[in-house]
């Protein structure tokens, strides 16, 4: 069977700066990946090679056995939770699921439907129509996890998706995500917490990947 | 009396915007001995942060006696708070950039959170340089805050409230934005401090690791002090209205709103719930 | 302590928001400087402008004096320098002293004169008297003397005076030398312009050297005379105060009263209009100035709100590091207040340079733009207003307590602005109603204050507007849940919430408001200086010139350019109440410019019905002439049978006395003629002096036939004596006359009182000549008219159609043809003043050719010019500095909400690449993000257009344009279409491209790879 997500001999440099090299890692349907690692260590730009918002300076990324040239996003069915979180901070927080959602394909009809639930999910009901701007840094983050889970996506690909969340919503937030990987789908997650890292059936550590290519 | 840096006696702190009040603090006893390191624990909105920020001066207490080092913040003036900053208490602040001038080098940051004294320039760059020594950025000294790693900028940030040589240092979620290796420098850092410079330190964290790098953990949650835990051992605090808050592990036995028996026993308390009752 | 390399780094780490307020700052600062060195600039056009314009009486003053001429000038002299020294800058005075002499052959009396340096004033034909009893005579005078160079003259009282040499007289117009005085010296030459009071003009004068004068005998009695004359290219602004305070006192001043010395000068008229320009002009650019301060303020206000707030987190930072409340005033306001003092010299050369360009453009050719002191003093009442803004602005993030920057912003409270925007609507519609309700007062104050109303309008209606904005868009926002496509969603949600929105309406409104009337009424004011010129002036370009001897102005025209379509001729003539231009009508009327049409009539059948076919003029070619004359009957005895004609050689008409008649009988009268090829005019029969004054002239004379004599002898003329359309009774008065012809001859019966002369005219002219006038004189309706003819006399005009302007002389022009005028001015069109009216582009080709043929060119006066010379009154040049500041105003808001929207869009950069990251098409991304910029900017422009159209409608026509607004043509205040329409669609136009453009550019820029790194 196809590993959903595969990456041969990824190697990331930037400004003649080497980011990492020789990374390989293979998920398959319903497994968890976690890419640890200090600071500067590559996770971020790792992620956005297996996404295709870059283009990696070596080797190959498949998903689903087809490579992946360009931006591999909802089409693909692959979501995406930033570090930044990347929400418009002048629309609701229903409203950024709204636009995701709509920009996937889904009818505007359904669209305000799909986004609420997906609010009550990480339990943000209470702030569904509080603009961006004003809600605090952990409900922020959780509307965008939200945002990436309302698009149904089989790979998941998370970046510190759960740093500004106290424990309880940490835990809701994660109950989520394993969602997606309980539907058959994948989920590649870079974290410090050595907790959640600890939940997944791979860990990826940069650290060490670099000293022994390095 | 002055070997307590900090004490709280039933504080309260109410944040109100009409209609909207909330509750921070519901009557906080708390007390932190100089040159002592505390762990503020618990779960984000339990109010750590607003107690810090109380500490910090920063906030009037709408009820209740918070002290620093015997005065009382309550009628502190804001310009008594300034002075205070200045030269007793130094904060660092949970996003390492927000802890700097990020168009600011290194060196021009913590020249910026020194007091001004009649003392020549030349001295006060001395010392500024001995301090980014002491945490590890002295060849990073001319480099601008906003290009040095995060990890670098929050021991920037940590030298910088060490500017005035302050007795008592805040730290809000000092490491939750830094990766493990970092998070590690700066507790170091932190418990150099401690020890080498006597300052009392209190950090807000929700982590754990946190937690035993300091030595003394309270954990603060739903307003109130509920728990302490020294060397590794957690213990529950009861509240001054007798209330008790139990830890995580054992309300899966009673969850909240579950009826429950107190009974007095030889070692001390026993709960039992309603429903599982040994006969 | 923040050394100067940090705050260096702090200010280029927001390069583009600093940039901006540095900007916005240098305008205020600019605005404030330009207006008082603009104003300085101006007071001293208006005043050389209005000094060149003034006669010589208006630019100087004469003391005369009368007593011996013997005496000595220098006590006069001295009184008078006393009171003048101090006073501005006079030339050197030019004295005289004028004596009278007296020819008893000739019953002519002339005067003496010594004038300061007149022989470089007149051409001389022999030599210039130099020493005592030498004197020179003017070419009358001697021509009627028969005087030649080197004859001795005895004068009675005066001895034998020698004449030296003869001279002719000064050209026309007469040059300021004269001050006035050509009527006393030359009444004889300048008998056309000078013998209006009547009386017997006396003779030319006889010029002389001083000693002449002073060793005259004592009982010689005349005036003494200084003329003093202000040196204009060193005439001061600060010279009129003095000026005014002092020649009032001189003309009444008592030790110069003492001596009969009189003084006389219009130098008060000619400050008065100065100093009417001047406060036509001071309120508008205080008016003006203080707008675009008061926009630029409000901008900066605005902008450093923004920027304050950005830096929201470092002075909490300095706060929390514990820094006093005077540490962390300085460390916040450290960054505008460096851009402020940058823009206080910066904004000061701004202004300057921005006056100096308008000078250069707009003002007296030649006028200096410097930066007075009140200019420094504004530009620091600017700086310093700009920071009592950035304080303000900054107050806010400055005071806030530092919990309240950590946690989210409440951005519900923002709405307390409401209040702000209640406050500029009262204010600006209380300001609008009084200026509305008092406006129809005409006082210049009131009225200039007109300039307001697009502001305050505009400001009001923005306010309005800006609230409707994102209301409406909230409501569409609702609709586009269900329906519409993404592109609106986004757009309209961001309209709606953005937190500058009504900030951006408002100064974009605001400025385009002011920039729709400011252009609007230029163009109107353009449009109507080029009226008013081309009315005034009459053509593309109009000489005045001089025709040599022996021609005419027709001939050299036609000769200059022979195709009649390029250049006219036109002689006119100004008495007090009408001004009379005699035409070629054909070439003039299509060469001259019609500011309105005339009543009734097509170019063409205009030209045609001014020159009717008349029986052409009976001409005499010979040296003799002799009339057969046939007389019933005639009484009183000894009536006196006179020819009149017109020479070529000397004006008016030239008697020819064909002897007296006797009572009855058949007669042969000869006599010759001198100066012919002339033309005849009339018969006229009077009764001898000796008659008594109630006696009857009357009698029936037939007229049979007239020879003339030339070189083969002589020979039958046709006199038109069997035709009566060729002859007409031209007596004046009640009379009692017939005229028929018939085979045997022309019978003419009259009788009238003794005092009048019976006048048998030949018809060579219509009775009335047919006339275009101003409707300002004949009320529209046609019909009998007296005019002024070419030689001041009363020349009688039948208008056929009445026009609201006459090109040339708008309100009281009569228009005729020039060879009936010239008929009916017996050919004496002396007093005329001669032009040449050229169609576009001609002057250039034509005058050249016509210098060549000996025509000498007093002045050419274009239409541009004139229209220039308007613009430069007082009121135009407030108009052309409130367009200059309302664009700059415009385009400090355009430039700002366009930057402003860039920015804003920039920090959502990453939000944007984040979109395109969840799979939203770029061509989404850049729709949203185009409509959006796009609807706010339109939107903004569009309200500040119609604002600035409805203000246009209110208050245009109060805010006067001119010092004195003439009777005709009349004005029209709406601008001209096209035009006006076209600049403000190509801003508008402008505005949209570049807010699309820039947000293009940064839709195209979102990289996905911005998403490596969170933004900062």
């Amino acid at each position: 069977m196809t590993p959903l997500l595969e990456a041969r001999d990824l190697a990331y440099a930037i400004d003649g700066r080497t980011v990492f090299s020789g990374v390989s890692l293979t998920v398959d349907a319903g497994e968890r990946l976690a890419v640890v690692g200090p600071s500067g260590s590559g996770k971020t730009s790792l992620l956005a090679c297996l996404t295709g918002l870059v283009t990696p300076t070596a080797g190959e990324v498949l998903l689903q056995g087809e490579p992946v040239r360009g931006l591999a996003g909802p089409s693909r069915g692959v979501a995406m939770v930033l570090q930044g979180y990347g929400l418009v901070s002048l629309l609701s927080a229903a409203e950024n699921i709204e636009v995701a959602v709509r920009a996937a394909g889904t009818r505007p009809s359904d669209a305000r439907r799909v986004a609420r639930q997906a609010l009550a999910a990480v339990g943000l009901t209470p702030h569904a129509d509080q603009l961006v701007d004003e809600l605090s840094g952990g409900q922020q983050q959780r509307t965008a996890v939200a945002r990436a889970l309302a698009l149904g996506p089989r790979l998941l690909v998370a970046d510190e998706p759960t740093a500004e969340l106290d424990p309880a919503s940490r835990v809701l937030a994660v109950a989520r995500m394993l969602e997606v990987t309980e539907r058959g789908g994948a989920l590649v997650l870079a974290t410090h917490d050595l907790d959640v890292a600890a939940s997944c059936h791979h860990v990826l550590d940069l650290h060490v990947t670099a000293a022994r290519s390095g | 009396m002055s070997s307590l840096a900090v004490l709280c006696e039933g504080l309260v702190h109410v944040y109100g915007a009409a209609g909207e009040e909330v509750t921070a603090l519901r009557g906080v006893d708390f007390e932190v001995s100089d040159g002592e390191t505390v762990a503020l624990l618990g779960p984000s909105g339990a109010g750590k942060s607003t107690l810090l920020w109380l500490l910090a001066g920063l906030m009037r207490p709408t009820a209740g006696v918070v002290e620093v080092y015997g005065r009382s913040l309550a009628t502190l003036t804001r310009a008594q708070a300034s002075s205070m900053r200045l030269r007793d208490v130094g904060v660092v602040l949970q996003t390492p950039a927000r802890n700097l001038l990020s168009y600011e080098t290194a060196m021009g940051n913590v020249l910026f959170a020194q007091r001004p004294t009649r003392r020549p320039r030349r001295a006060k760059r001395r010392r500024a340089e001995a301090l980014l020594d002491a945490v590890g950025l002295g060849a990073a000294a001319h480099r601008r805050a906003g290009r040095l790693s995060g990890g670098e900028q929050q021991r920037l940030a940590v030298a910088v409230a060490l500017a005035n040589g302050p007795r008592l240092l805040l730290a809000d979620e000092p490491t939750s934005q830094l990766d493990r290796d970092s998070a590690r420098a700066v507790l170091e850092l932190v418990a150099a401090a401690n020890r080498d410079l006597g300052t009392t330190v209190v950090a807000v964290t929700h982590d754990p690791d946190v937690g035993v790098a300091l030595g003394r953990t309270v954990t603060i949650r739903d307003g109130r002090v509920g728990a302490e835990g020294r060397a590794g051992e957690e213990y529950v605090v009861v509240g001054r209205d007798g209330t008790v808050q139990l830890p995580d592990d054992v309300l899966e036995i009673l969850p909240p709103g579950s009826l429950a028996e107190a009974r007095r026993t030889a070692e001390g308390v026993e709960l039992l719930p309603v429903d599982r009752r040994y006969p | 302590m923040i050394p100067f390399a940090g705050a260096f780094r702090g200010l280029s780490s927001r390069a583009g928001s600093n940039a901006m307020v540095l900007l916005v700052a240098v305008v205020a600062v600019a605005a404030a400087a330009a207006g008082p060195a603009y104003y300085s600039a101006s007071q001293r056009s208006i005043l050389l402008d209005s000094v060149a314009r003034a006669p010589v009486i208006g630019r100087g003053f004469e003391v005369t004096q009368s007593g011996s001429v013997s005496g000595t000038l220098q006590p006069l002299e001295g009184e008078v320098e006393q009171s003048v020294s101090g006073l501005g800058s006079f030339h050197a005075p030019i004295e005289a002293i004028e004596g009278t002499g007296y020819l008893p052959a000739l019953l002519e009396s002339f005067p003496i004169v010594w004038r300061t340096d007149v022989c470089a004033h007149l051409r001389v034909e022999g030599a210039c008297p130099t020493a005592k009893g030498q004197v020179m005579a003017s070419r009358s005078l001697a021509a009627a003397n028969h005087w030649t160079v080197g004859q001795p003259v005895t004068v009675p009282d005066w001895g034998t005076l020698t004449v030296t040499g003869i001279y002719g007289p000064p050209p026309r117009p007469v040059p300021d030398y004269w001050f006035d005085r050509e009527c006393v010296y030359f009444p004889v030459e300048f008998a056309s312009e000078c013998s209006r009071s009547g009386g017997s003009p006396g003779g030319d004068a006889l010029f002389t050297p001083r000693s002449t004068l002073q060793s005259a005998a004592a009982a010689n009695q005349g005036t003494i005379v200084m003329d003093f004359i202000l040196e204009q290219s060193r005439m001061r602004t600060s010279d009129v105060k003095p000026l005014s305070a002092e020649i009032p006192g001189l003309l009444d001043n008592p030790m110069l009263g003492m001596n009969q010395a009189v003084v006389t000068s219009n130098i008060p008229a000619t400050l008065a209009e100065v100093d009417r320009g001047w406060s036509s002009l001071e309120v508008p650019v205080v008016v003006v100035s203080a707008q675009l301060l008061v926009l630029a303020w409000l901008l900066l206000f605005l902008l450093v709100t923004d920027s304050a707030a950005a830096r929201g987190p470092e002075v909490a930072l300095a706060k929390l590091r514990g820094r006093g409340w005077w540490r962390t005033l300085s460390f916040g306001l450290s960054e505008p207040a460096t851009i402020l003092a940058a823009a206080f010299p910066a904004g000061a050369a701004a202004g300057w340079g921005f006056a100096v360009l308008l000078g250069r453009a707009l003002l007296r050719p030649g006028t200096p733009v410097g930066l007075p002191g009140l200019g420094w003093g504004a530009a620091a009442a600017a700086t310093a207003g700009g920071l009592a803004a950035v304080v303000f602005a900054s107050r806010r993030t400055l005071r806030r307590p530092v919990m309240d920057q950590w946690r989210r912003a409440n951005r519900r409270a923002n709405d307390r602005t409401w209040v702000v925007d209640s406050v500029l609507l009262t204010a600006a519609a209380a300001g609008l109603g009084e200026l509305l309700v008092t406006g129809t007062v005409s006082s210049a104050h009131t009225s200039a204050l007109g300039l307001l109303v697009p502001g305050l309008l505009g400001l009001a209606v923005a306010v309005v507007a800006s609230r409707l904005l994102p209301f409406a868009s909230r409501i569409a926002a609702g609709g586009s849940g269900r329906r519409g496509g993404l592109v609106a969603f986004l757009s309209l949600r961001h309209i709606a919430r953005r937190p500058a929105g009504t900030r951006t309406t408002i100064m974009l409104a605001t400025a385009f408001a002011l920039a729709t009337f400011s252009l609007g009424s230029w163009e109107v004011d353009q449009a109507n200086y080029r009226t008013l010129a081309d009315a005034q002036v009459g053509a593309p370009a109009v000489a005045t010139v001089e025709v040599p001897e022996g021609h005419t102005l027709a001939g050299v025209v036609a000769r200059a350019d022979p195709s009649g379509r390029r250049a006219t001729p036109v002689q006119t003539y100004s008495s007090q109440d009408t001004t009379t231009l005699a035409v070629d009508p054909r070439s003039w009327v299509a060469i001259a410019t019609w500011t309105s049409p005339p009543a009734g009539y097509g170019r063409q059948a205009l030209a045609a019905a001014l020159d009717p076919p008349e029986p052409p003029p009976l001409m005499l070619e010979g040296d003799e002439v002799r009339v057969h004359i046939d007389v019933s009957r005639l009484s009183p005895a000894r009536s006196d049978l006179i020819l009149d004609v017109d020479t070529s050689t000397s004006p008016g008409s030239t008697p020819v006395d064909l002897g007296v008649l006797p009572t009855s009988g058949v007669l042969t009268r000869t006599a010759p003629l001198a100066g012919c090829p002339c033309r005849v005019q009339d018969f006229t029969l009077e009764a001898s002096p000796q008659v008594p004054k109630t006696a009857t002239l009357a009698g029936h004379v037939v007229f049979t036939g007239a020879e003339v004599h030339g070189p083969s002898g002589w020979k039958p003329i046709d006199a038109g004596f069997t035709d009566a359309s060729r002859w007409s009774d031209r007596s004046v008065g009640e009379s009692r006359r017939a005229l028929s012809a018939g085979a045997g001859g022309l019978r003419w019966t009259f009788m009238m009182p003794v005092v009048d002369s019976a006048v048998l005219g030949s018809v060579n002219r219509p009775a009335r000549l047919p006339a275009i006038a101003s409707s300002a004189i004949t009320g529209k309706k046609t019909g009998p008219l007296d005019a002024v003819g070419l030689n001041g006399g009363t020349l009688k005009v039948d208008v056929i159609s009445a026009v609201a302007s006459v090109p040339g002389a708008p309100a009281n022009g009569v228009v005729v043809d020039g060879r009936y005028a010239t008929i009916a001015a017996d050919n004496n069109t002396i007093g005329a003043v001669q032009q040449v009216w050229f169609a576009p582009g001609a002057a250039a080709t034509i005058l050249p050719r016509l210098r060549s043929e000996g025509v000498g060119i007093a002045g050419v006066q274009t239409a541009g010019a004139a229209a220039a010379l308007l613009g430069r009154q007082g009121p135009g040049l407030a108009r052309v500095l409130f367009l200059a500041e309302a664009a700059a105003a415009a385009l400090l808001a355009a430039g700002g909400a366009v930057l402003g929207l860039y920015l804003f869009a920039r920090r959502r950069r990453y939000e944007m690449a984040a979109l395109a990251a969840t799979g939203l098409r770029r061509r989404t991304l850049l729709g949203a993000l185009a409509s959006e910029q796009l609807v706010v900017v339109a939107f903004g422009v569009l309200v500040g257009i119609g604002a600035g159209l409805a203000a246009m409608a209110l208050a245009l026509r109060h805010v006067p344009e001119l010092l004195v607004a003439p009777p005709a043509p009349a004005l029209s205040y709406s601008p001209p279409a096209l035009a006006f329409a076209g600049v403000l669609a190509a801003v508008a136009v402008v505005v949209a491209a570049a807010a699309t453009a820039a947000s293009v550019t940064l839709a195209l820029g979102v990289r996905l790879d911005q998403l490596r790194e969170p933004p900062a």
